[in-house]
């Protein structure tokens, strides 16, 4: 049938089964001989190519920034074959953290030919992203000026130019934090709109922070506090205050900026006293920020952590004794497998990086710390990956073989059996109930319990934090706990 | 070295496609030439596709043409990379299997490996029919003599014809290296051969004055009756000669098969459970505050009641490309509307259940016993439709669509066709037309061929549906072309 010319595909005649035979020893004493004769090909077969773009033919800073992304990619992704981010603890200042030099130098040669006086003023988002990736900041800040000088039509138009450049600069590497804070600043200072003052002011705190810079996050925190006294009721009742934050609200801005005013420190001191006194100083938080009383606090910090619940415990043992233990700091992780697991329909379901970059690290939190209780609680939802389970028992011993893989030492995991109900035929969705880990775990409070909550329980089983608990953060909540309870044995 | 012409692969007359021992050997070259460990799979498709088109009562294409596509897929470290070719010297496999793993290297798909693998399911295929002897032994000489057939009654007397007439076949194969002679994964595709056959004529008068239209496709050359369509084009055409013009209007149709399936196309596009439960399009019934979801209609009656459309896969008239998970469906059950198709994440989201529900692609339409001429003679005004053309959505909740009547109107007067009439725009939802049925009609195979000819891996959807006779069909302006 087929006939590529100078290969038969079957020959006539030849037995498959005598011919496997012969192939198959004949693999084995030429793959011998190869072994020992030759070095192993495959270990030199990939030798990366050369990347570099070639800019000379570059005309436009359009040109010049996808060359520069080019480059970019392929660092990336070059380091991606070696390294899982996700299972790395965040560095907190990898913002500030400058351009690999390939990325830096394609920019600066490709950058070359455009002197910044000469640049077209509607070429400003390009140009100044070029300018800072290829380090010439003075250019970059030049033509800021001068297309913050440009007629705009109105206030809202400056407005977005200058929004723009500050997102420039903060997307950055490493982050022009100076740049940006003083268009922030300049932009606050002449404007008359609180809450307007107030977005601002909290941009910087949180573009600030996440960068790491500690002294410019205080001072922008503040700056919030100082405009957070300043508001009228019908400023805080005001659709554009309520739309702060993600909808949120702008309270909750102005609570993390007293948080960020109170330090890590003088709250780790509180809680080296007790849960309740750290309980109180974030309370007091709370009531300054929203106005409400301190118990509102939507955090269930200073709350008795409720026991678990679960049909199935791994180790089994572990089902015999209330979970939190008393007397023993816990932390309780509320994962769904639903989530973890990326969309079951391409047969292979992959974990998402979020999840991955979850058990990471908790793996790390309990190597670190091998006395502390972890608690893992998950719940059935019929589905497992891209499996339908038979029972839920079959399915939780699916999710205890995945929490296993994770290799969390230690780890104590509870499954829920969800109990559901499904719509009339031939409708037949299924509609889960609440479990009563989640309905225990909510407190009542408007903040809903999700996949990746985080408890942290003292000794005494009362909660010390809860969801916003950051690694590095963490481990220090941890330790305090630790050593009260090691000073009160 | 050879050069590059010699590489390529003949394909001889009587074997115009690749067979499964064909795709099994090339497959086992490719897994031989894999190095540095990791899957290999492949995808082999190969086609052939005889086509005769005409116009003018004159031949203007008559091409006889195949080719084969085999892509490589090489999993390398955590790169995955793949390349296409067309050319299966073992030179060539082998460029194209270093191509593949460079790109592993050089644009890697990065996968986190999966850190529990529960082992998957293993769905099974229906055995559909798709494959026919008489299609695929159609040579270029067969087609030139059916088109001579076809275009002599309307030279004869005195027409213009123009019409097309398509063989084709292909074969489709993935195939992976860890998996050869084991239980193949659900995205693995065995072997699968299938055929289609289309022929579709139109014959319009000198004058320009009338336009006469009929076609028909099937995975079956043999279940297509060349003259009898021929015939039919030369007759409607004659028909619908020297039109009048009618004032549009809210008119009751006698929509022949083929305007049925064409305005009930746009119903099949609708059938997906995540639009009404996303609270947008015709299936959506409420939004539950209690629940906090959309409800869709499922369970409840939307068509008239005569009306009951399924898909089975076994259907021997309906030859459904096989897919994984495709079972037979009843999508309206007596108008009330039993199923909407979904895809796995969702069925096992939502439903628990391992299998997705396909979309409504082929299906078979229930109607009556009512003839046309019947319909005709129960009929004191009225249009008849021979079929649509340009169909399209004007709003995607009510399905209300647009288009135009073509190749044959005739007004129907006390029971007779008394005139033939210039085409007309209608603006109607479907779901208003299948709401509004007085007759229907034995269901019967249309034109429903593969919309495009080049895209080797689109299912096959026939379509088996009855004229029916509706009231107020909505024709909103007149339209001078034919």
């Amino acid at each position: 049938m087929i006939q590529p010319e100078g290969n038969s595909l079957v020959r006539p005649g030849f037995s498959r089964q005598a011919g496997a035979r012969v192939c198959r020893a004949c693999g084995a004493i030429v793959t011998a001989i190869v072994s020992f004769a030759m070095p192993a090909h495959a270990q030199t077969m990939f030798q990366w190519p050369d990347t570099s773009a070639h800019v000379s033919h570059y005309a436009n800073m359009e040109d010049c920034l996808a060359a520069d992304d080019r480059v970019k990619r392929s660092v990336v992704r070059r380091e991606e074959l070696t390294v899982w981010h996700d299972t790395i603890p965040i560095n907190p200042r990898a913002a500030l953290d400058p351009e690999p030099a390939e990325v830096a130098k394609t920019a600066s040669q490709c950058a070359a030919r455009f002197v910044e006086p000469n640049v077209d003023i509607r070429d400003f988002a390009p140009a100044l992203t070029l300018f800072l990736a290829a380090g010439r900041d003075s250019d970059a800040t030049a033509l800021v000026a001068r297309r913050v000088a440009a007629p705009a039509r109105n206030a809202r138009d400056r407005g977005i130019v200058v929004d723009s450049a500050v997102e420039i600069y903060l997307n950055a590497r490493p982050a022009r934090l100076d740049a940006a804070e003083n268009l922030l600043l300049h932009r606050a200072r002449s404007s008359t709109d609180r809450v307007e003052r107030l977005k601002t002011y909290a941009t910087l705190l949180i573009s600030t922070r996440a960068a790491g810079d500690t002294v410019r996050s205080r001072r922008a925190a503040q700056w919030i506090v100082s405009i957070a006294d300043s508001l009228t009721l019908a400023d805080r009742q005001s659709d554009a205050f309520e739309r702060l934050a993600d909808g949120n609200g702008g309270q909750l801005y102005i609570y993390d900026a007293l948080d960020e005013l109170t330090g890590f420190r003088t709250r780790m001191d509180s809680l080296k006293k007790s849960t309740m006194a750290y309980a109180t100083l974030e309370r007091a938080n709370w009531s300054r920020a929203t106005g409400e009383r301190p118990e509102a606090l939507q955090i269930p910090i200073g709350v008795k952590a409720a026991p678990l619940s679960a049909e199935h415990w791994y180790p089994a043992s572990a089902g015999s004794s209330p979970r939190p233990t008393p007397g023993h700091p816990a932390l309780i992780l509320f994962l769904e497998h639903t989530s973890c697991i990326g969309s079951a329909s391409t047969s292979d379901a992959h974990p998402t990086a979020e999840c991955v970059s979850r058990m990471a690290e908790l793996r790390r939190i309990a190597e670190r710390f091998p006395s502390l209780e972890i608690d893992i609680v998950m719940s059935t939802h019929g589905q497992f990956m891209y499996l339908s389970p038979p029972s839920p028992e079959n399915e939780a011993t699916l999710i205890r073989d995945w929490v296993d893989a994770h290799h969390v030492p230690g780890a104590v995991l509870g499954v829920t059996t969800t109990q559901f109900w499904r719509l009339p035929a031939p409708d037949d969705r299924r509609i889960d109930k609440e479990t009563p880990n989640l309905t225990r775990y909510s407190f009542g409070k408007s903040w809903r319990v999700g996949s990746g909550s985080m408890f942290l329980v003292d000794s005494e089983g009362i909660i010390a934090d809860a969801w916003r608990l950051r690694e590095e953060e963490l481990g220090q909540f941890i330790e305090v706990l630790l050593n009260r309870e090691h000073r009160e044995k | 070295m050879s050069g590059r012409t010699d590489r390529l692969v003949r394909l001889s007359d009587d074997s115009r496609i690749l067979s499964e021992q064909d795709c099994q050997a090339i497959a086992k070259r490719v897994f031989a030439f894999a190095s540095g460990g990791g899957e290999t799979s492949v995808n082999l498709m190969s086609w052939w596709n005889g086509e005769l088109r005409w116009a003018r009562n004159r031949t203007t294409l008559a091409s006889d043409r195949r080719d084969i596509r085999l892509e490589i897929w090489r999993d390398v470290g955590k790169g995955r990379g793949n390349v296409s070719t067309n050319q299966l010297d073992d030179a060539s496999l082998e460029a194209a299997v270093r191509a593949a793993e460079r790109s592993a290297v050089l644009a890697p798909i990065i996968r986190r490996p999966t850190p529990t693998q529960p082992p998957l399911p293993n769905p099974e295929r229906p055995k559909t029919a798709i494959w026919s002897d008489a299609t695929y032994g159609v040579t270029p000489e067969a087609r030139g003599e059916a088109a001579r057939a076809l275009i002599g009654p309307a030279e004869a007397k005195g027409m213009q014809s123009a019409g097309y007439l398509e063989m084709r076949a292909g074969s489709h194969a993935r195939l992976s290296s860890t998996r050869m002679g084991t239980t193949p994964a659900p995205w693995d595709i065995p072997y699968t051969a299938w055929t289609q056959a289309q022929c579709s004529m139109t014959v319009r008068d000198k004058e320009g004055t009338g336009s006469g239209w009929a076609g028909l496709s099937s995975y079956d050359w043999s279940h297509i009756d060349a003259p009898a369509l021929a015939a039919r084009a030369l007759d409607k055409c004659v028909a619908s000669q020297h039109p009048v013009t009618l004032e549009p209007g809210r008119y009751t149709v006698i929509l022949e098969p083929q305007a049925v399936c064409e305005l009930i196309a746009i119903v099949a596009t609708s059938m997906y459970r995540e639009i009404p439960e996303q609270g947008q399009g015709p299936w959506v019934l409420s939004y539950d505050d209690v629940l906090g979801l959309w409800r869709s209609k499922l369970g409840l009656k939307v068509l008239d009641e005569r009306i009951t459309i399924t898909h089975d896969p076994a259907d021997p008239l309906l030859g459904i490309f096989p897919e994984p998970w495709m079972e037979p469906v009843t999508w309206f059950d007596k108008g009330v509307l039993t199923n909407l198709s979904f895809l796995r994440d969702y069925a096992l989201e939502k439903l628990n259940v391992n299998a997705p529900r396909r979309a409504l692609t082929g299906y078979r339409m229930t109607g009556g016993q009512t003839s046309v001429e019947e319909m005709i003679g129960t009929t004191t005004r009225g249009l008849l439709v021979s079929h649509f053309s340009d169909i399209r959505a004007l709003d995607g909740n009510s399905l209300l669509s647009t288009g135009l009547t073509r190749d044959g109107l005739w007004l129907i007067e006390h029971g007779k066709i008394s005139k033939a009439v210039k085409n007309l725009r209608f603006t109607e939802s479907p779901l208003f037309a299948l709401n509004s049925i007085e007759q229907m009609g034995v269901p019967v195979p249309v034109f429903r061929p593969v919309k495009n000819p080049y895209e080797q891996e689109a299912p096959l959807t026939p379509a088996i549906v009855p004229p029916i006779k509706s009231r107020d069909f909505s024709f909103t302006s007149t339209i001078d072309a034919i």
